[in-house]
């Protein structure tokens, strides 16, 4: 009972890390084809901006909930003075955001030195066969549920998705269509880089806050969207975390974190071995057929 | 001025395509622009809707000179633009794809899903299926639906009969010629196909390198000769 207890609780950390980690980053790629190199830093500037909140009195909550503002309004200027420049330049928009990050850190580094004062762990921890538990560590994945299930609705169920799907696969026609693509590219650059913000703030708690913070998240972060495939962003998402939080689960309990995340990296290389244009349009290709 | 295109150029980089073309389209009239492969049909249609910058020229569209504004705005004016390729959104749904007509004409009273279902039936019976699944002849009717949806005030079509069974284009000819009959609209086609232009058109614009060479009525464009000749085939 503990066993299968503990097991789930790594399984469902892991996979929430990998989710919310690598959700901003998905619907960046996905909607404008933008990688976006500096995904750790404004993750960075998402635990910052809450840092800096809460110890200025803010109840975490609403930290959090300001640092996702920020950080959407952050990514729209961010979109609007670079990022639009670089749309359909797959190797220059890599090195301008790998730029940014640059800038961002080293900025950073500057201004508030080496590292800021980390915050404590919300909500304390709760026992099961003997063993103590972080609750905010299950809280985290009922958080990355609920933002998957918002996106999802956003993005299939309203108008602006249906608009924001449809510039996905054609934006000429998308224009044709009375959609102002600019707009909307630089509204989804400002969703991605919130949530991006919400990830950054939500495991803020949970480390040591420095200007390289980022630098924890980006290989899961890539690893979930290379495994995810670029057709259905939240099922794709969805499907690339579970898969590779059961598999870090199982190898963490057994065999601890390292031998966790080097399963994690092969199973990976195993899924873009076997599905190169990654899971989703696997699923996607068999439904079709 | 409902409609005019005032020696209008544009091209591809420093290639010119389209070397002076003046056209006027009276409101409720079926204008078609005949010309075969490669003399700009298409060049052009993506300059009216803004796909392509005129390089000069104008485009007047309700007294209001064009030329300047985003695709997008052209079309919430009240173009509506039917792409060669017909231009489906593969993954969203027949539905989905209908819906984002909406966004044509934001001045449109009414949404007219029911005249589109009784051109079409087809698309009613297939509304939850992902319009990149569709038959070529459904991704017409589907296009064109899409574009009506729009309520449009200028319909501009290119080569809706391109690869498509006879029955269907026939089947798409008889809606576009009520349309314009019944509802008035006024529709700017090009095409290459004269049996289909003659069809819908009491006469035609001849097209040839770039530029309108001829208006041909009706009767004449039932001489092979004149046809061959303006068209120079
Ligand atoms: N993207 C492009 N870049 C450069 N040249 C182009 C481009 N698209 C078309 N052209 C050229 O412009 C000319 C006109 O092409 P266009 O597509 O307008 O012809 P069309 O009349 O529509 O032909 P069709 O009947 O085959 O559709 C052709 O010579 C073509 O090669
Ligand atoms: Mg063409």
């Amino acid at each position: 009972m503990s066993t299968v207890f503990s097991v789930s609780y790594i399984f469902a950390d892991s996979a929430a890390f990998l989710l919310l980690s690598a959700l901003g980053l998905i619907i960046i790629l996905g909607m404008m084809g933008i990688t976006n190199m500096a995904h750790g830093e404004f993750m960075m500037l998402g635990a910052y901006t809450t840092a800096i909140a809460t110890h200025a009195g803010l109840p975490f909550g609403l930290s959090v909930l300001s640092s996702m503002l920020t950080m959407g309004a952050f990514g729209i200027i961010i979109e609007m003075l670079v990022i639009r420049r670089f749309y359909g330049n797959l190797l220059q928009s890599l090195v301008v955001t790998w730029g940014l990050s640059l800038v961002i850190s080293q900025g950073m580094l500057i201004i508030l030195g080496p590292s800021i004062p980390s915050l404590p762990m919300p909500m304390g921890g709760f026992s099961v066969g003997g063993k103590v538990y972080a609750a905010y560590r299950v809280f985290l994945p009922v958080i990355s549920i609920l933002v998957v299930a918002a996106m999802g609705l956003l993005l299939f169920k309203t108008r602006f998705g249906m608009k924001a799907r449809a510039t996905m696969q054609n934006p000429e026609i998308a224009q044709v269509m009375g959609v102002n693509t600019k707009a909307m590219y630089m509204f989804t650059f400002g969703l991605g880089s919130a949530l991006t913000g919400l990830a950054g703030a939500l495991y803020a708690p949970t480390t040591v806050l420095g200007p390289l913070y980022g630098a924890n998240f980006l290989a899961p972060a890539f690893v979930t969207v290379v495994v995810s495939g670029g057709t259905n962003i939240i099922v794709g998402a969805l499907m690339a975390a579970g898969i590779l939080g059961l598999v870090d689960g199982i190898f963490n309990y057994w065999f601890g974190a390292v031998i966790g995340r080097l399963a994690l990296l092969t199973a990976t290389m195993f899924v873009i071995r076997f599905f190169p244009s990654g899971l989703s349009r696997w699923l996607a290709n068999r439904r079709s057929v | 001025m409902f409609f005019k295109l005032e020696n209008l150029y544009s091209g591809y980089g420093h290639v010119p395509v389209i070397c002076g073309i003046d056209l006027e389209v009276v409101r409720g009239e079926v204008a078609i622009i005949l010309g075969r492969n490669g003399v700009g049909k298409t060049t052009l249609m993506k300059t009216i809707i803004g796909l392509l910058p005129r390089t000069s020229g104008e485009i007047i569209f309700n007294d209001l000179p064009i030329s300047d504004l985003p695709v997008y705005s052209r079309a919430c004016l009240g173009l509506a633009y039917v792409p060669q390729g017909r231009g489906i959104f593969p993954d969203l749904t027949v539905e989905e794809n209908l819906r984002m007509g909406e966004g044509i004409n934001i001045a449109a009273k009414t949404r007219p899903y029911t005249e589109v279902f009784t051109y079409f039936p087809r698309l009613k019976e297939r509304l939850r299926q992902k319009g990149g699944t569709l038959s070529g002849g459904e991704q017409q009717m589907l296009a064109l639906g899409r574009a009506l949806i729009g309520d449009p005030r200028l319909l501009l079509l290119d080569e809706p009969s391109e690869g498509i069974q006879p029955n269907i284009v026939g089947e798409i000819g008889a809606v576009l010629a009520h349309l314009n009959e019944e509802k008035n609209l006024t529709i700017l086609l090009v095409e290459q196909n004269i049996e289909y232009a003659l069809s819908i058109s009491r006469s035609c614009h001849m097209m040839n390198k770039g530029k309108i060479v001829a208006r041909v009525a009706h009767d004449e464009l039932h001489n092979v000769e004149t046809i061959k000749k303006y068209l120079a085939i």
